[in-house]
């Protein structure tokens, strides 16, 4: 997991969270998440409460009290061609491709200079690694891609 | 770059390009298998044909190995002719052609598998569905005994699970995945439903599903080790959603429990209709043109499979099928097209293969090529041709001729033109 010295304080995190210790993360009740949070072993995104309509003022707010922990330097994508199949599933599924060569959302295969994966000679390549969307300044803790390659070739970290 | 259309699986892609220049070959878009098949195809030095004396291949020029395979068709009183799933619709005309020439036995490698699903009731039902119908519709998408990720790479994200549809608004996020197989795979990685069931339990899981969807019986405990709570929100999804495809595999058809599957199959998507759902199911094919050697065959002779002009027109009888007739050793010369039998077929009628006079018309690739009495090598359709084959869902694609002069080689078509030509004029 990602860490740096930035100093976090859980109860201004805990203040920001739905509060309502519905179990539905991992820490289980809000006060263990908050505290996760400011170790950045946990990131927004993992509340599934705060990505429902009401919370979008806190989620932006959590999203940039833990966003300088994450770095482009500290937060990384790898991609291990020799698992690829070349499937195009991290293609299609990347939220930056669909919206950078929307044919892709259609399950095309991207043929533009403008997406974050293109499969080239059979295999998917990082063309445009900046663009992902956990790098600044977007700082998502996204990992669709990872989640729907079959294969494990993509590892994020 | 150039637009193509891929051989290399029947999903048959046409939305993919390459440049080949002075020697080195690029893509986008083609998956690993893709890339591999038509690397392989262009680099391919030229093959010559070969003729097998007393017990030697020796090279031969292509008139000559296309005579003394005529030779052999027309000295056989029974000969088989086999393959096909890798050739295009185009070709297996012609194949017929030479067979009603030579009065053969006609079968093609779809016997082996996707037919039985074929011509079992299930079809019988209106249970056709394109792939790009599965994209706009399927809210619920269960592969059942098969495996895209390994056979047919880009089914998932092109077609069936992750691209957003007319009624997918939100792509996956829009629908559920069910995996059900005897084994994990790494499709299951996705999956909302993982099964992982013992070796036939298949119908017997779909018969407690049916029971509890339409009423006739409900799921109080586990049936085959699968929780019961699992089952039951399974069924709950199909109440729900308002299409549901099944993309069944070899794991369903191609078990000692075929027909009893099968018929469970069909009895579950009658049982998803009757809550009002639309059902539909569709084989996952490996080789590329599977479908269209059934239909081909079909449509033009009335019969999908095993096809006997013994009598000088097509007839079908009962029971006979190329298995029993090669294992009963009724063949006595063979001609096999594009399929690498001797690698492929099961052990004990790939013997049988070996040990008759055999003609091979296909890539230089494999172990046929060398064991065959007469062999002539036919370049690869996705370089060369613009025939026609079927995706898996029926649909017809053409090809693309990709690099014309190719290296030299002919088409599969254009060798079974000459070697007709051969057979038809008598010496
Ligand atoms: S998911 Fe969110 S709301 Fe639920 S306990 Fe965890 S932090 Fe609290
Ligand atoms: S999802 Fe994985 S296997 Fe498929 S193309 Fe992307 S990296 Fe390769
Ligand atoms: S992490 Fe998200 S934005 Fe980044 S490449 Fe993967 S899917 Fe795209
Ligand atoms: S999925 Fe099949 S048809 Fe499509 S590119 Fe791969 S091998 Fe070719």
């Amino acid at each position: 997991m990602v860490k740096k010295n930035v100093k976090l304080n859980p109860m201004e995190l805990y203040n920001l969270l739905p509060k309502t210790n519905c179990r539905l993360c991992e820490p289980k009740t809000c006060m263990a998440f908050a505290t996760k949070l400011a170790l950045g072993d946990v990131q927004p995104d993992d509340c599934p409460p705060l990505l429902e309509s009401g919370f979008e003022e806190n989620l932006a707010k959590l999203r940039e009290l833990v966003a300088p922990m994450l770095t482009a330097e500290e937060t990384g994508i790898k991609l291990d061609e020799e698992k690829c199949t070349g499937c195009g599933n991290c293609v299609v599924v990347c939220p930056v491709d669909v919206a950078a060569e929307p044919p892709t959302s259609l399950g095309k295969a991207a043929m533009t200079e403008e997406t974050v994966f293109r499969v080239e000679n059979g295999i998917s390549k990082i063309i445009n690694l900046q663009k992902c969307r956990r790098f600044p300044p977007d700082r998502l803790n996204c990992r669709v891609c990872e989640q729907y390659c079959c294969t494990d070739a993509i590892e994020i970290w | 770059m150039k637009d193509l259309v891929c051989d290399g699986c029947s999903l048959l892609c046409d939305d993919v390009k390459a440049e080949y220049k002075e020697g080195e070959l690029k893509s986008l878009g083609l998956c690993r298998l893709g890339h591999e098949c038509l690397e392989v195809a262009l680099k391919r030095n030229e093959s010559k044909s070969s003729i097998r004396k007393s017990g030697k291949s020796v090279s031969a020029s292509l008139d000559e190995a296309v005579a003394a395979a005529a030779k052999i068709l027309r000295e056989a009183k029974r000969p088989l002719v086999y393959g096909w799933t890798r050739s295009t619709n185009d070709a297996i005309k012609v194949g017929l052609d030479i067979a009603a020439s030579c009065k053969a036995f006609f079968d093609t490698q779809a016997s082996l598998g996707a037919l039985r699903a074929f011509s079992s009731e299930l079809h019988d039902m209106n249970i056709d569905y394109t792939l790009d119908d599965a994209r706009n519709n399927a809210e619920v998408v269960i592969y059942w005994g098969s495996n895209p990720t390994e056979s047919s790479h880009r089914h998932v994200s092109r077609f069936s699970v992750l691209p957003k549809g007319e009624r997918i608004p939100e792509g996956v996020e829009s629908r559920a995945v069910v995996v059900v197989d005897v084994r994990e795979t790494e499709t299951m990685k996705i999956a909302n439903h993982r099964l992982v069931i013992p070796f036939g339990s298949d119908a017997d899981i779909m018969r407690a599903i049916s029971g509890e969807l339409t009423g006739t019986s409900s799921i109080v405990e586990e049936v085959a080790g699968i929780p019961a709570v699992e089952l039951i929100s399974l069924t709950n999804k199909l109440k729900n959603s308002d299409s549901t495809v099944f993309f069944y595999g070899s794991g369903l058809f191609a078990s000692g429990y075929a027909s009893e599957n099968l018929m469970a199959l069909k009895e579950l998507i009658e049982s998803i209709r009757k809550n009002g759902r639309a059902a539909h199911a569709m084989p996952v094919a490996s080789d590329t043109n599977t479908i269209g050697a059934m239909q081909t065959l079909n449509g033009s002779t009335g019969f999908p499979s095993a096809v006997d002009y013994s009598t000088g027109s097509a007839s079908n009888s009962e029971g006979q099928n190329m298995h029993s007739l090669l294992l009963g050793e009724r063949f006595d010369a063979a001609l096999v097209v594009g399929s690498d039998i001797v690698a492929t077929l099961p052990g004990e009628l790939g013997a049988c293969m070996s040990s008759l006079p055999l003609i091979y018309i296909g890539p230089p690739d494999g172990l046929t090529p060398s064991r065959a009495t007469v062999f002539i090598p036919a370049g690869s359709n996705m370089v060369l041709t613009e025939e026609t084959m079927l995706r898996v869902d029926q649909e017809p694609i053409q090809l693309i001729p990709f690099h014309k002069d190719g290296n030299g080689q002919l088409s599969e078509t254009e060798v079974l033109r000459r070697l007709l030509h051969a057979v038809r004029v008598r010496d």
